[in-house]
């Protein structure tokens, strides 16, 4: 197992004082906290975060620690020496907290093998002491809910679809162990889920003690960037290049839609950006207190390169025929 | 580690889902009434119906009470705090998605 540098982790000298610590930890909290940062580990930091404060914001802890001795690296190949924490004792055990209020209060699961190798063994051992937690009778506390993102494609949520994912959730064995548990899980995508949306899935949370309920699952929807479109809630843009002369002159032409390719009248006259809207072309409702979003056409008129003779002169005669200032709003 | 599969879950759109009494929304965010009126007073989260007894939550208002509670708990700053800090975050979410698009 790698050990692990929590002074480093939380960026302070080993002899920081536990008002520095805190101080520290407050900081990187706040940067990598799940529901503020936008960094793609965020909470995998903050869970390092976590673990690293854990042990030294309390002082028997990291007096524990210390005596490890400063020469370890991060990483380095680790294991507990035998006896390493004769003359300590850990009075709340290894976890603190029950119920899950934040992401602080992990679950046991989020802790590294180097944590519970050190700290594990006092959480067991006051849990046997206590007859087990499952055994015991009358103790009950409701799992937490478990949060996770699902990545799904533009469509999956016009179609719907199924998607297989995995979890890791801690289970407690009738000794007190605390071990980690792969679930995969199917789950339905529906019909016309939006981006940012979130999928409840009542009792797939974490497993609760005793006869105390499950948590819930909460899935948020994120949706992978499209080469073509881009989506706006419902709505589903499309730049769709034209020639000068289609925008000009009008054209019928081909287009692309997420629900198969169409046929567009392009009016004579059109602009750059000129916008159309094909109602209820975007994605569909998902119940019947919303309705299906559109599609919105963006024409992008496109200039054909002059590579050939015959190329240039048309040009030459457009150069000829029009009395043309692009620059004319810049005064020139 | 064990394995587990199960079949095929079905689960509702949370922001579709659109009626919840004060005591589901209790429920399900595992909070006591008193801290649900504290948000409802900050403005963080918007019932319609005026009497406490006929308060109606949308979907949305069990994320935002759990991201309330989390950031709480996990930062130590309060109602007030939390409200701005997710209206700014909201706020940036937008910026970025408009960012995206350019």
């Amino acid at each position: 197992m790698e050990y692990k540098d929590y002074y480093q982790i939380m960026g302070v000298e080993r002899n920081a004082t536990q008002d520095e610590i805190k101080r520290a930890y407050r900081k990187l909290a706040r940067k990598y906290h799940p529901d503020i940062s936008k960094e793609t580990d965020a909470e995998q930091h903050f869970k390092e975060v976590g673990e690293a404060n854990e042990v030294l914001k309390d002082p028997e802890k990291r007096a524990a620690y210390d005596q490890l001795g400063a020469n370890w690296q991060g990483g380095q190949d680790f294991n507990a020496p035998p006896d390493w924490d004769a003359g300590f004792e850990f009075g709340g055990g290894g976890f603190t907290g029950g119920a899950q209020q934040g992401y602080s209060e992990a679950d046991a699961s989020a802790y590294s093998d180097f944590f519970e190798s050190l700290f594990g063994q006092g959480f067991q051992q006051s849990g046997a002491r206590q007859g087990g937690f499952r055994q015991q009778s009358g103790f009950q506390s409701g799992g937490s809910d478990h949060r996770a993102k699902i990545l799904i494609d533009l469509e999956d949520a016009m179609n719907g679809a199924t998607r297989s994912i995995s979890l890791r959730v801690p289970d407690v064995d009738a000794g007190g162990h605390v071990t980690t548990k792969e679930r995969v899980l199917k789950i339905n995508i529906p019909k016309g889920i939006k981006q940012g949306q979130h999928i409840r899935l009542g009792g797939q949370g974490n497993p609760g003690l005793g006869q105390g309920k499950a948590g819930d699952l909460y899935l948020e929807i994120e949706f992978n960037s499209h080469g073509i479109y881009h989506v706006e809630g419902r709505d589903v843009y499309l730049d769709l290049p034209v020639a000068p002369w289609e925008a000009a002159l009008g054209a019928s032409i081909k287009a692309p839609t997420p629900g198969g390719v169409v046929d567009l009248k392009i009016k004579p006259g059109s602009v750059n950006g000129s916008k159309m809207r094909l109602k209820g072309r975007g994605i569909p409702a998902s119940s019947s207190s919303n309705s299906a979003g559109d599609l919105y056409v963006v024409l992008q008129v496109a200039l054909p390169p002059a590579g050939t003779d015959s190329e240039k002169a048309a040009y030459e005669k457009m150069q000829q025929s029009f009395s043309f200032n692009p620059r004319v709003k810049l005064g020139v | 580690m064990v394995k587990q599969t199960t079949g095929i879950l079905s689960g509702y759109i949370l922001e579709d889902e659109t009626r919840l009494t004060l005591r589901q929304l209790c429920d399900a965010c595992a909070v006591r009434a008193e801290y649900i009126i504290e948000l409802v007073d900050e403005g963080f989260i918007e019932p319609s119906g005026v009497e406490r007894s006929h308060w109606c939550f949308n979907g949305i208002s069990i994320k935002r009470v759990q991201t309330a509670k989390r950031l709480q708990h996990d930062l130590g700053i309060n109602l007030a705090g939390v409200a701005l800090a997710i209206e700014l975050i909201d706020e940036i979410d937008f910026l970025r998605a408009r960012l995206d698009r350019m």
